[in-house]
């Protein structure tokens, strides 16, 4: 009895071990599809099938990320997907799903990056749309003050095209 | 000095009582003409002797009854002893589990890639996105055309850093 327990004690511990050494390459699949994805929202579009582009992103976002994508990349990629959501959602005059996308993708995280201000950005945009003037005001604030430091970065020749100073 | 040599020789009557219970123990034994009949404890000390030897015997009525107890038992007996094994083999599986983790997890960790460098933005992109602040949904469309190219960079930049085409 002993001697089984041992035996899958060691079995656990290679598998552990196997597990440990693999290299993380789950990612380059998930970011293939996410392009191939984006790609055909794009093809949807111009040709006027809003229905089936947000359809396609949506796989993006409603899909698993898998556990070997860096936090950072996935943040990115998620947010830059719910920026395209609620922009079409706010085009098909829809500013409450706007609203939701944008508040969806802010709560994946924040930094002074692209992707947080297109998102503060549409969120605005939805306020705007639904009245509610202060709230908007302040996103497009929050916005443009990323958007500054962006501009100071690629002035400055920033290689990471983030804002100077922001935290990754 | 023993212990038994302090013992003071037994009396007659211990000698006729160990006699008694002698006869008393042997089967059938006949009682012998003139000698007394054995005295009633000697005969309830034999009983109990005799019973304690003798087999263990079930009515035929009784048996399925006590097949039943006796599975019953034995199948409890047998849960027992599954769950201590249970509780072996979780006991090392466990510690060896938390051991291999604790050692492998750094390993796993140093192998992820860092997150990649998001490219910078041009300044067109940026005019857009300042345009988009002012409201407008024409402004908006055209922050998100000009998103398309940034974000096949951006992708295309991921895809290289994860290792290459899948």
């Amino acid at each position: 009895m002993i001697a089984r327990g041992l035996v899958a004690a060691a079995l656990l511990a290679t598998f552990a071990l196997g597990c440990s050494q693999a290299r993380v390459g789950g990612e380059s699949p998930w970011v293939a599809d996410t392009a191939r994805r984006h790609a055909l929202a794009d093809e949807r579009l111009r040709a006027g099938n809003t229905a089936g582009a947000k359809e396609a992103l949506l796989a993006i976002v409603d899909g698993a990320v898998p556990p070997g994508v860096p936090l950072g990349d996935r943040r990115g990629v998620l947010q830059d997907t719910y920026f395209r959501l609620a922009e079409m959602d706010l085009q098909a005059g829809d500013a409450r799903a706007a609203l939701a996308s944008a508040d969806r993708g802010l709560g994946l995280g924040r930094a002074d990056d692209l992707f947080v201000a297109n998102l503060l950005v549409v969120r605005g945009a939805a306020h705007e749309s639904l009245g509610d003037g202060p709230a908007a005001a302040t996103d497009y604030h929050d916005a443009l003050l990323i958007n500054d430091k962006l501009l100071a970065g690629v002035l400055h020749e920033q290689p990471d095209g983030r804002a100077p100073g922001a935290q990754p | 000095m023993k212990p038994e040599d302090d013992e003071p020789a037994p009396s007659d009557e211990e000698l006729r009582e160990a006699a008694a219970l002698a006869r008393a123990l042997e089967t059938n034994a006949p009682t012998e003409t003139g000698d007394a009949a054995p005295p009633s404890d000697a005969i309830e000390t034999a009983a109990l002797l005799r019973h304690a030897r003798a087999p263990l015997a079930v009515p035929p009525a009784h048996e399925p009854i006590a097949a039943a107890q006796a599975s019953e038992a034995l199948a409890a007996r047998r849960g027992r002893r599954g769950r201590r094994h249970l509780w072996i083999a979780a006991s090392i599986v466990a510690p060896a589990a938390a051991a291999a983790w604790l050692l492998f997890a750094p390993v796993r960790n140093r192998n992820a890639p860092p997150p990649l460098a998001i490219p910078p933005p041009s300044p067109g992109l940026l005019a857009a996105q300042a345009e988009a602040t002012r409201g407008g949904r024409t402004a908006l469309a055209r922050l998100d055309e000009e998103m398309r190219a940034y974000r096949r960079r951006y992708h295309d930049g991921l895809r290289r850093r994860g290792g290459g085409e899948p």
